[in-house]
Order: C-alpha cells, then structure tokens, then sequence
C-alpha cells in the first residue's frame, strides 16, 4: 500500500514538475524544476525494478544534463525573467489544442486497447525476476554481450559529442588561425585604429 | 506495484506537456527542455510496459534500450544547448521568431 502511494505521489510529482519545467518565466528556476522531475523520475524507474536506468537517469538527466541547462542559462540570460508576453497568442492557444488532442488520443487509447499489445510475452526467455541483483547482472550482461556494438558505437558518439561541445564552446575569435592568418581582420584592425587616430586629433 | 495504465497516463500527459512547450514557446533554451520531457516519457513508457508485461518479472533487453536513449538524449540535449549558445551570441536573443536570417 506505502509503495502503491509513493508510486502515485512520484509519478504526480514529476508531471507537476514538467508543468513547473514549462510555466515558470525564470529559466532558472525552471532549470531546477527540470531537476526534480528527473530526480522523480529516477525514483519512479527505481521502484519499477529498473535500478539501471534510474543510476542512468540521476547521472545524465539530473547531473550532466541540469548541470549544462544551469551554466547555458548563466552564460546567457542569467537569472532574468524572459521577457515572453503572458497573454495567450495565436500560437499558444493552437499548442494547447494540439496538446489537448493528442492527449485525448493517447487516452482513449489506452482505455479501449488492453495491454500488452504484442504478445510478446510468449518468449518467456527474455524476462528475468524482477529483483535488483538479477535485473542488474542480466541487463549489464546484455549491455557486454549482446549489444557490445551498440554500446562502442555509443561511445564513440558520446566522445563526438563532448568534442563538438567542446568545439562550440569556444569563445568567439579565440583560435589561433583567426588571430595569426587572418589579413581581413587585421586590415580592419588597422583601419579601425587609424580612423581612431583620426578621430582623436580632429 | 500501480496498474500500467496510471503509468501510461503519466507518460501521456508528460508527453503532452512537452508537445505544448515545442508548439507554444519561443525560447529556445525552453524547447531544448520541451524535447528532454518528451525523451523522459518515451522512457518511462518503456520501463512501464517492460515492467508490467508479466507479473514479477521484467525484460533487461527494455533497460539496456532505455539506457541507450538516455545517453543519447544527454548528447543531443549538449549539441542543441551548444547551438542555442552560438545562436544566442550571434543574434543576441533567445526567441525562435526572431532568427530569421538563416545564414551565419
């Protein structure tokens, strides 16, 4: 009974938070309302016997993820409210139609259809007792075993993705070539200086 | 354990809320986090179905996906927060509406 009303209570918490992650004018605080849906989530995923997932989801999602929304939001607008009108425009009131029919979609969805839908749970090989240990050692056996490419291909993704980051990251004009070989910018530079000069003895 | 249904619910509505937030906000920093609650309820839908097939047992081989997409959703959420810097600096503003000029 105590974990049916956790259950409900994370899985109201992190939708709450989503609505927060949305609604809130400071991007700050909507960085960190973004936090505790994620650490919601972590949790929800942790008593659906994922104990993976939910270490995955606490160190990408509440970690490295807020983390990077957090000093993108400094580098930026810092903790000023976004100047974003309150007053709903056309564009709103269509994102909320949308919304609200895809909602309803997905809900009659699930209240007409029983699950599973598949069937797939004839193949009585791929399921494991839902407890921690098991679930930990058979899902990190897959990973190493099974999906040993998938996971070198991820990898060599997640290293192309810091090095683009770090690429991006770099503050504008600071790369040698542009300062060294740049004539452009250094008879700009000169015109610039010399107008300058200009400017002061007139 | 709670009936699937309430955890299908939940992922709907998370799953909604991101919708309305691509659809209707105009920060970019904003929808960059629309598509990071789209990616949690694709994955909680996952873990849910995963979990729910067959009564006291679950299916690693939904984890180990699950897995992989979080990994995933952590690169593109660097790579589009890295362009929404660069967009920033050149165009000084957040607003989608306002980047016009496609060319850098």
């Amino acid at each position: 009974m105590l974990a049916k009303a956790i259950q409900i209570f994370l899985l109201v918490m992190t939708c709450g938070f989503a609505i927060l992650t949305v609604e809130l004018p400071n991007l700050l605080y909507a960085a960190i309302a973004l936090f505790g849906m994620s650490v919601s989530l972590g949790g929800l995923f942790w008593l659906l016997r994922a104990p993976y997932v939910a270490v995955f989801q606490l160190l990408v999602y509440a970690g490295a993820v807020v983390a990077l929304f957090v000093v993108i939001i400094m580098l930026t607008v810092g903790g000023r409210v976004e100047e974003e009108t309150r007053r709903m425009d056309k564009i709103g009131a269509a994102g909320i139609f949308i919304s609200a029919i895809a909602a309803s979609l997905a809900l009659m969805v699930i209240q007409s259809w029983s699950f599973p839908l598949f069937g797939y749970t004839s193949y009585e090989i791929n399921f494991v007792r839902a407890l921690a240990d098991t679930v930990g050692k058979k899902v990190s056996h897959l990973l190493w075993t099974d999906r040993a490419l998938d996971l070198i291909a991820q990898a060599f993704l997640l290293l192309t993705a810091a090095l683009a980051c770090l690429a991006l990251l770099r503050p504008e004009g600071s790369s040698t070539e542009e300062r060294i070989t740049s004539p452009l910018a250094e008879a700009e530079g000169l015109s610039e200086n010399a107008s300058g000069e200009g400017g002061g003895e007139k | 354990m709670i009936s699937l249904s309430y955890y299908l619910v939940g992922a709907t509505l998370l799953f909604t809320i991101g919708l309305y937030c691509l659809i209707a906000k105009r920060n970019m920093i904003r929808l960059v986090m629309g598509i990071d609650i789209l990616n949690n309820a694709a994955n909680l839908s996952f873990i849910a179905f995963s979990s729910h097939a067959k009564s006291g047992f679950t299916e690693p081989l939904a984890h180990a996906i699950v897995i992989m997409s979080i990994a995933m959703g952590g690169c593109v959420i660097a790579i589009a927060m890295t362009l929404v810097l660069h967009a920033y600096r050149h165009y000084k503003t957040l607003d989608v509406r306002r980047l016009r000029r496609l060319k850098w």
